[in-house]
Order: structure tokens, then sequence, then C-alpha cells
């Protein structure tokens, strides 16, 4: 019930390794957190590592991750703060137990919603968590990469891809998946991820969706190919109503119906892992 | 801070009178267990403040605190078994 796993840490870790280590422990089963604290770690790792922690105080949590209106007061309305503390406590329990051999700690400090990401020393050769793909359990399944091509230009289309990108995420690990995320604004970290996916076995899909500008309707769409042949597997696009605080739902529900039309597609292919 | 752990604390100690040897042994600002006994003091206040207004979104809200409450109950009682 300590916090041992601080006495290791030793240095800064880069981006690419922290988003990593963000995907592997979202991914594992011994992290005690619900769904949308999941969503807030991801929330507040993410916009950390793009360059945006000012951004990160209760307000926008509130708002943009657990679905509160414009009049949301954190001061009568103290679920961030609440939420935050169980976040911490099951990070803790985290790395102090099944993670403990991770090579990065995300933590999130007491009075500030602002993660911290710290390598730790004789965690192993690579500085980063071991990958999903080592896990034994992993093995042979399936690897998509999701990359979102929105070219928002406003803040609340971006934020709406932002929300797709996660429930498809949520939606495709439980699916069993093994994920790739291409990194938004980063045209070069497209190519490079998918190069370096081809080099491991198995098989690798690329899923491309996105969210087109603003109106009464947004339209979400997203593409499955396959990347080894270039074929086109699906392609759905559907235009939802998102008002501003009920669009968490049908995000979900289009990115969770995409996954159950994805999964037997994909295991009905030759040498299909899943 | 201190205050709503020290309560959280004790109000667990009150509703699960069977482990309350056990809580008793573990300090209110326990590295491990402070923040969960805060945040279980504040959703119970947080639904107990909901609770005093009369409009169908306070209701909701008094629902989620109480729901976050008994969650975080159950993160602690999980934490010291």
């Amino acid at each position: 019930m300590d916090e041992d796993h601080s006495a290791r840490i030793c240095e800064q870790p880069d981006n690419d390794a922290v988003l990593k280590a963000l995907e592997h422990v979202l991914a594992s089963q011994a992290l005690r957190l619900s769904e949308r604290n999941r969503r807030f770690l991801s929330f507040v790792v993410r916009q950390t590592v793009e360059g945006h922690a000012e951004r990160i105080k209760a307000y926008a949590i509130g708002v943009d991750v657990f679905g509160r209106d414009e009049d949301f007061d954190p001061a009568v309305d103290p679920i961030v703060r609440i939420e935050a503390n169980r976040l911490r406590t099951a990070l803790a329990a985290y790395y102090d137990g099944p993670g403990q051999a991770d090579g990065i700690v995300i933590t999130v400090p007491r009075g500030s919603y602002v993660p911290t990401f710290q390598s730790r020393a004789g965690s192993g050769d690579a500085p980063g968590p071991r990958l999903p793909a080592c896990d034994k359990s992993a093995e042979g399944r399936a690897t998509i990469v999701i990359h979102d091509h929105s070219r928002a230009t406003d803040a609340e289309t971006e934020l709406r891809g932002y929300l797709f990108t996660e429930a498809f995420l949520s939606a495709l690990q439980s699916a069993g998946f093994k994920l790739r995320l291409v990194p938004k604004r980063e045209c070069s970290a497209a190519a490079l991820a998918i190069d370096a996916l081809l080099t491991e076995p198995g098989n690798a899909y690329a899923l491309d969706i996105a969210v087109w500008p603003p109106g009464e309707k947004q339209r979400f769409s997203w593409r499955l190919i396959d990347l080894r042949t270039g074929e086109v597997l699906a392609s759905v696009f559907r235009e939802l109503a998102v008002a501003a605080t009920s669009s968490f739902g049908l995000i979900d529900e289009f990115a969770s119906e995409a996954t159950s039309t994805i999964t037997p597609m994909l295991a009905a292919r030759p040498g299909a892992g899943l | 801070m201190k205050n709503a752990r020290k309560r959280g604390h004790a109000r667990l100690m009150v509703r699960w009178p069977q482990r309350r040897a056990q809580l008793r042994l573990i300090p209110f600002d326990d590295p491990g267990l402070g923040d969960l006994f805060e945040a279980y003091e504040l959703a119970w206040e947080a639904a107990g403040y909901w609770a005093k207004i009369d409009t169908a979104a306070a209701s909701e809200r008094t629902r989620e605190y109480h729901a976050l409450a008994i969650a975080t109950e159950e993160d602690i009682l999980h934490r010291i078994s």
C-alpha cells in the first residue's frame, strides 16, 4: 500500500515511449479502473504528450471526459477530484504489483491533474513497457493500425475525433486485436509505423477513421484496409447528431458496431489469427 | 484534505463494523489508502449536497455520487482484503 515504485525511477522517457506505456497500462486487466477513468488517464496523458498540459484543469476534464455541461462547477460537483484520487491509487497499486516490471511509470501527482512520466532503472533492455505483442495471449492476433484522418478546423470536431479514436481503441482492444495508433499531425510517423508493422509476423490491417466538420450532423467514417495488399475490406460511414453532452454513447455505439463487423470479417480471412 | 480522509476513514468504520478492527489498524493518511478515504468522503458529501436539491438533474447527480461512493468503498475493501 505504499509507493515504492518511485524509488527506482530515474529518467524522463520520450513521447512515443509514453504513448506505448499508456497503451500497455490501459490494456492491462490488472489495472483496477473503470472505463471512464481509463478515458480520464488517456485524456491527461495525451494532452500532456501533445504539449497541452495547460489545458488539463478540473473544468476541462469534467466537460471533456465526464460529459458535464458548460455550467460545471468543480466546487459542488467534485467528480474530477474524486476520480483523480481513485486513478492515482489504482496506478500506484498497479506499478507496485502487476506492473512493477514496466519500464515507464505514469503518475498523477497530488495537487495536479497533469501526469508525470518516468523511466525505471533495471527494468530490462528497453526503456518502454512490454508491448502487448510480446504477451503470449496476444500472439498471432491481427494487428490494426488506427489513423485518424480528420481535418478538424475547430475544437469541437477535434474532440469528436479524439472520442471516436478512444471508442475504437476500447472496442477493438476488448475484441482482442493488437493495436497501433498513428500519432496525429505526423505524416512521417504514419509511414514509419506502417513500415515497422509490416516487418512483424501476423496479419496487419489499417483502420482509417475520420470525423468530418461541424454541422447539424457530423459524418463519422471508418475504412478497413489490408495493409499488405491495399484491399479495402469495408468502408462505412454514419451521420450522427452530436449534441454537446449526449454524443459519447452514440460514438461508442458506432465504434462497437464497427468492431462487431470487423471481428468476424478478419476471422474468416486466410491465415487469420483471431 | 486531511479532514476528509479522517471522516472517510471514520465513515467506513461506521458502515462496516465487521471490518472495524482491521480498519483501525490502517491510519487515515495511509499512503496507499488515504486518497481513497478522501474520495469516499467526498462522494458521500456530494451525494448529500445534491440530494437537497429538487431537480431531475440533481437526482441524477445524487445517484451518480451514491454509486461512486459504493464503488470507492469496494475499492477500499478490495485493497484491505
